[in-house]
């Protein structure tokens, strides 16, 4: 499949976005889950349980995606 | 939405890695028993016994278990010239996970498609790698030992030698060697005794280094990609940097968020068209006339910085004038088919928000008069007082990751490392860093004329194969030719070159991968594939487009049996019986089998201590690597140390130096020159990276000086005025000789700056005295020495148009050009008396996709790249596939003057205009509708194989520098 | 708590694949399943407009709704994910997701055989974190490691974002602020629900 022949379902997906508001279909609260239950995302063995230090660690990756921090040092 | 499900469906369906696969009978294994049986050789049981199952996932599992080290290695990606750094984490020797370098001020962490995929460079189950040396042998390839491997291809060299001459062998080398391989490749091939090599340099930007070169003194990118960050205004020509160079648009959007306005000019509405304020639809080839349409406004309206030109250019004022009689709105439209208003814009919007930068790429030098269209480019930067200035100069974007580095150090057939030329000078000052003496290297060549006298290029060595043999300047024809790194689908003349890989008696492979070369001729023996590391197996440096110099980690072992190609061109150099010159000054170390390795820092320190002209002398491995540790002490806008960090392995400082050491770094390393990051910057000291256009011409033309007028030098220069390059006379002459060392005037006694091995001319001239060591001059808008002095549009070789080819002939024809005759004049008129534009009514151009590199080969084996594009294809306009009865994705024939039919998807839309059409280059492994499938070494047919644009490209060359004309030429579109 | 989400700039995005090919490498994702894909608006138009495209973590997520036999769940990071034991491949999701996110990879080692694969947030499954088990089933868990997703960290203009909603709203603001446009985040209205203007959103406000 070609990437460039997928842009045809761009405006599809577009237009799914612009129609929103699929109200029928909030009632995932009422459903309850069947599956495995999965640890905390800091409970492994990189943070052991401290989630503070982990919410530091994602703090410092969010802001290396903004590159204004980068080049403003150098003002 | 039912869209999406279709999408689904499309994709499930087309499975070409399952086709391949299958088609070749190739087990599905996991990567435990793949690991296994691909011999890894080195130490591969003791790996393979430590990883523990078939998953990488497990072995991260395993490391958080507490067995096997996990290690990072950091590494460049190897797809283009924007050098985006890449952490590879590193288990049991296997590279298990990759990890952005947000810390690289280059890249921060971002990758194109390319980029993210390097951890799949065959190293998977997936492997579709050239696994151990092959033999042709009654058209098929079987599996020989390196040691017969050498031995056979190491006679049949030696016996070509003998009965042809060296200069029977035509050696291609590649951009995408390290520095190090580069210049041993340029050394190695000159002591077989022969200038024939070349690499990709030759049709990627050798009329750009030509051209601008000539123009101000070096032919590189004169800023760098960050410093698009302090760009008022962007004007793209011929290059589509969101698919060419994707990383590079961080800067270029990060600018244009901050207001900079972005132009874009070309025959498509690409991708990074769609970015742009103003798009400008131009005919394909039409550059020059584009412009100095853009010229024309600017003298016009008084745009021009009247004082720059008069301190730093020279013969403006006769450009001027040739603009304004031939460039009239009228003309310009008519030979580019540009509107008088948005030319107008484009030059308003360029000379309104200054420092405004060029860009150009391919599209602007694959062209018959490449060399005047860069100093078209060039003229314009001149004028507008934008070179030389930061946000300005002309970002000439280069291609493969070290193609920069390759032209600068590498196989060159007019030069040695360093622009040096080859004149007897220049191999005395070679053979002085070699080791080796001037009258051994001359008794390797036929002759001391033939020693100077340039080689063949790539784009020719088919004619230099089939021509007749009196027509070329050289004793014999081409008789082997050696494709070392390099494809051949991105070469023009297909057919041609199939008849020229049919002739000669030995060919020769050395690639991680077979390329096109293994199954393009129709041959029964005489092929040999020998298995080369990629650069993720070894390390080294690489040079950017922005001159800024990195160092790669080995990544990884050698995987299957290959081997780096320094080790491999070190067991041919024993084999020739020149190993000992080869490395004089180098170190050999045993690698896990056995075989010498070349030290590769030595080779570094080798080249530091012969490569003044440009400034690669103070980049010593160390220092090298001490930036690559510490990439988070540079900024991203001027690529700058401004405080003191110290490298805790080295203890050195890099406070003050520019990422990469960017060339020139002048000088030794101790003298700490920071690197160049926008060249010619007259607004610095020279000893922070500032310069000024070099004196390269002669200090006087038609009694006019060409030195730099009074007042304008690089800040704090002792000397205000224009000034030679220096020498020991006018070091002399000026009392500074006194202040060399004992031991530096030693040696500098006699020299130059170029040639001065001590440094110590350098070192005084710069940091004593604030000079520039080559001088300072003007730059030339007027360039004596080339074809066209002032750049002149000419039609290409195959025009649609022959009313402008009335008005814009192209050259006569040569006798001797790069060894080969070449016809301009009679090759044109052919065309138009042949009506071949009634019969070809389409234009046909080339260029990139994001996913694939080159040739492709590599990156059309990787499983994660191939899936994202399948097919090649055909741009074509809407009306022309009306009127053809063609439909979407239909497969077509596209079919050109030298009567190659080549079979592709026909992919229409409006991105091309009217009457032109695009394919992308990067596919091979059709011939004219066939596909070559089984004529690969089993397993390592790349998974997408698919018809080359060259089979169908034709004649035209540039004429100065032997550019191919790829990207104007004619065809013919119809259902297949 | 944080809630994570994805931005993806159009004013920035060059459709060049990078996120696709970054998240295939993380998770070794099979051939012919796409967790992300890159969609174009007006292709080779005046007006071309990319957007990267995976699984939202929508609030009301309504493949978590339709789903007969209740394997997803969501994190408190607001990640959707799913246990694989427990699907059956019926593939109502992909029908009632929005985005075309669920896949359903034909055969292979990834995941189980016609079991639905999606993006994760690079955050695994539930399985022990950063275990093989759950790299054969989910891919790595990159979350528990403290990193954001492959695909943002690696893009190549740095047009998808991916972290706190609040934190990635604010690098967003910086950049409609200074070009003045792309006050509407693609996709969020119909992920999240309520107004998908910048403006509205708790790190967009000034
Ligand atoms: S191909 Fe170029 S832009 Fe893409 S990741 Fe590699 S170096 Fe960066
Ligand atoms: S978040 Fe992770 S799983 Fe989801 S698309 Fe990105 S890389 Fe893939
Ligand atoms: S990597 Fe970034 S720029 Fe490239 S397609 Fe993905 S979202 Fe767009």
């Amino acid at each position: 499949m070609n990437a460039r022949k997928l842009t045809t379902m761009a405006a599809a997906v577009a237009a799914a976005a612009a129609l929103a508001g699929c109200t029928e279909l909030s009632q995932e609260s009422a459903r309850s889950y069947m599956g495995k239950e999965d640890a905390k995302a800091y409970a492994g063995d990189q943070f052991k349980g401290d989630k503070q230090k982990w919410e530091q660690s994602l703090a410092t990756r969010a802001a290396s995606q903004n590159e204004y921090l980068r080049t403003q040092a150098a003002k | 939405m039912m869209l999406t499900r279709k999408t689904e469906g499309r994709a499930e369906r087309a499975n070409p890695l399952a086709r391949a696969m299958s088609a070749l009978s190739a087990k599905t294994v996991d990567r435990r028993t793949f690991l296994k049986g691909s011999g890894l050789t080195a130490g591969a049981a003791a790996f393979a016994s430590q990883l523990p199952l078939g998953f990488v996932g497990e072995a991260t599992a395993a490391t958080a278990a507490g067995t096997g080290k996990m290690e990072r290695k950091r590494t460049v990606c190897t797809h283009c010239s924007v050098g985006c750094a890449v952490d590879a984490y590193v288990q049991d020797g296997v590279w298990v996970r990759q990890e952005p370098v947000f810390d690289s001020p280059l890249n921060l962490g971002a990758h194109c498609a390319k980029g993210a995929s390097v951890r799949e460079h065959g190293m998977t189950e997936h492997s579709h790698r050239l696994k151990t040396p092959m033999k042709l042998v009654d058209g098929k390839y079987r599996k020989i030992s390196w040691e017969q491997a050498i031995n056979e291809i190491g006679d049949k060299l030696l016996a070509l030698r003998k009965e042809s001459g060296p200069d029977s062998v035509f050696w291609i080398g590649s951009s995408k060697f390290s520095n190090e391989q580069a210049y041993m490749y340029r050394k190695f091939v000159s002591m077989f005794g022969t200038n024939n090599m070349d690499h990709q340099a030759r049709i990627c930007h050798s009329t750009t280094v030509a051209g601008v070169a000539n123009t101000w003194g070096y032919g590189a990118m004169t800023n760098s990609y960050n410093d698009l960050q302090n760009s008022k205004a962007i004007f793209f020509i011929g290059s589509n940097a969101a698919e060419a160079h994707p990383v590079s648009m961080l800067h270029a959007l990060h600018a244009k968020e901050t207001g900079a306005k972005m132009i874009v000019v070309d025959p498509r509405y690409t991708r990074t068209a769609s970015k742009a304020d103003q798009f400008i639809r131009m005919r394909s080839g039409g550059d020059i006339p584009m412009l100095f349409g853009m010229l024309y406004h600017i003298f016009k309206n008084g745009w021009e910085d009247q004082k720059y030109i008069n301190d730093r250019v020279f013969g403006m004022e006769k450009v001027r004038e040739d603009i304004m009689k031939k460039w009239t709105p009228d003309k310009v439209f008519e030979a580019c088919g540009v509107p008088e208003a948005e030319v107008y814009k484009a030059a308003e919007t360029m000379a309104k928000n200054r420092p405004s930068t060029v860009v150009w790429c391919m599209g602007q030098t694959q062209h018959s008069i490449g060399n005047a269209m860069v100093r078209a480019s060039c003229i314009l930067q001149l004028a507008l007082g934008n070179v030389g200035r930061s946000g300005g100069g002309t970002n000439i974007y280069r291609g493969h990751d070290n193609v920069q580095g390759a032209t600068d150090v590498g196989p060159n057939p007019d030069s040695l490392p360093g622009y040096y030329g080859l004149v007897a000078g220049s191999w005395k000052h070679w053979c002085r860093v070699w080791g080796v003496e001037y009258d051994w290297m001359k008794s390797r060549f036929v002759s001391q004329a033939m020693m100077e006298k340039p080689g063949m290029t790539l784009s020719r060595w088919i004619d230099g194969v089939t021509e007749k043999n009196e027509l070329i300047d050289q004793d014999s024809n081409l008789r082997a030719i050696v494709y070392w790194g390099h494809a051949p689908n991105s070469q023009t003349r297909g057919l041609d070159m199939k008849v020229a890989m049919e002739k000669v008696d030995l060919m020769l492979i050395v690639d991680p991968y077979p390329s096109a070369s293994a199954v393009m001729p129709d041959r029964k023996d005489g092929v040999y594939l020998l298995p080369a590391a990629t650069q993720f197996e070894t390390s080294g440096s690489c040079t950017a487009s922005n001159r800024s110099i990195q160092w790669r980690e080995k990544v990884v072992e050698p995987l299957f049996e290959s081997k780096p190609d320094h080790t491999i061109m070190y067991a041919f150099a024993k084999k020739f019986g020149f190993e000992k010159e080869f490395v004089k000054n180098i170190k050999l170390v045993k690698d896990k089998q056995g075989w010498d390795e070349p030290v590769i820092e030595d080779i570094t320190r080798e080249f530091n201590r012969g490569l003044w002209t440009i400034g690669m002398t103070g980049q010593s491995p160390e220092r090298l690597k001490a930036h690559m540790r510490n990439m988070d002490a540079f900024d991203a806008k001027t690529l700058r140390c401004t405080k003191s960090v110290v490298d805790k392995e080295t203890g050195y400082d890099m406070n003050g130096d520019f990422f990469g050491l960017p060339w020139p770094c002048y000088g030794n390393a101790q003298l700490k020159h920071p690197g160049s990051p926008n060249l010619y910057d007259n607004s610095k000291h020279v000893m922070d990276g500032g310069g000024n256009f070099r004196a390269n011409f002669g200090i006087a033309r038609e009694g006019v000086s060409l030195l730099a007028e009074d007042g304008s030098h690089s800040m704090g220069a002792d000397i205000t005025t224009g000034y030679p390059e220096f020498d020991h006379v006018l070091l002399k002459k000026l009392g500074w000789w006194s202040e060399l060392t004992e031991e530096e005037a030693k040696e500098a006694e006699g020299k130059n700056w170029k040639t001065d091995l001590s440094g110590g001319i350098q070192r005084v001239v710069m940091k004593n005295h604030g000079c520039h060591p080559f001088g300072n001059a003007k730059a030339r808008a007027v360039v004596w020495n080339f074809p066209d002095p002032i750049p002149q549009h000419r039609e290409p070789i195959y025009s649609n148009r022959p009313d402008l080819v009335a008005k814009y002939p192209t050259h006569e024809d040569k006798k001797a050009f790069w060894r080969l005759p070449t016809l301009y004049k009679t090759a044109q008129q052919k065309a138009i008396t042949d009506k071949v534009h009634e019969k070809y009514p389409i234009v046909l151009t080339s260029g990139r996709l994001v996913e694939y590199e080159g040739g492709g080969e590599e990156t059309r084996s990787n499983p994660w790249l191939a899936e994202l594009q399948q097919d090649n294809f055909v741009e074509i306009n809407p009306k022309d596939a009306e009127a053809r009865g063609i439909k979407y994705w239909d497969y077509v024939w596209v079919s050109s003057p030298t009567g190659a039919r080549i079979k592709v998807r026909a992919l229409v839309t409006q991105r091309v205009g009217e009457g032109v059409s695009w394919i992308p280059f990067h596919f091979a492994g059709w011939w004219q509708g066939k596909d070559l499938l089984e004529k690969y070494p089993d397993g390592a047919a790349p998974i997408v194989r698919g018809e080359s644009v060259n089979t169908a490209t034709t004649y035209g060359y540039d004429s100065v520098t032997m550019m191919q004309e790829t990207k104007t030429t004619l065809c013919q579109i119809e259902r297949a | 708590m944080a809630r994570m989400k994805f931005i993806c700039d159009a004013e920035r995005c060059i459709e060049c694949n990078g996120c696709v090919t970054a998240c295939k490498n993380e998770h070794e994702v099979p051939w012919g399943v796409n967790r992300r894909r890159v969609v174009t608006m007006n292709d080779g138009v005046p007006g071309e407009r990319s957007i990267s495209v995976a699984c939202m973590h929508c609030s009301d997520a309504p493949c978590m709704a339709v789903c007969p036999v209740d394997c997803f769940y969501k994190t408190d990071e607001g990640v959707v994910l799913h246990d694989k034991d427990l699907c059956i491949g019926c593939g109502y999701c992909f029908y009632a997701c929005p985005f075309g996110a669920p896949q359903f990879p034909q055969a292979g080692a990834f995941g189980l055989r016609g079991k639905m694969d999606k993006c994760t947030y690079c955050s695994g499954g539930p399985e022990e974190n950063n275990s093989a088990e759950e790299f054969r089933k989910y891919g790595r868990n990159r979350l528990a490691e403290g990193k954001l997703p492959a695909c943002a960290e690696m893009c190549s203009t740095k047009a998808l974002l991916a972290g706190d909603a609040e934190v990635i709203t604010k690098i967003y603001k910086t950049r409609v602020v200074t070009r003045g446009k792309g006050e509407e985040i693609w996709g969020w209205s119909m992920a999240y629900g309520g107004s998908g203007k910048l403006a509205d959103q708790p790190g967009g406000r000034a």
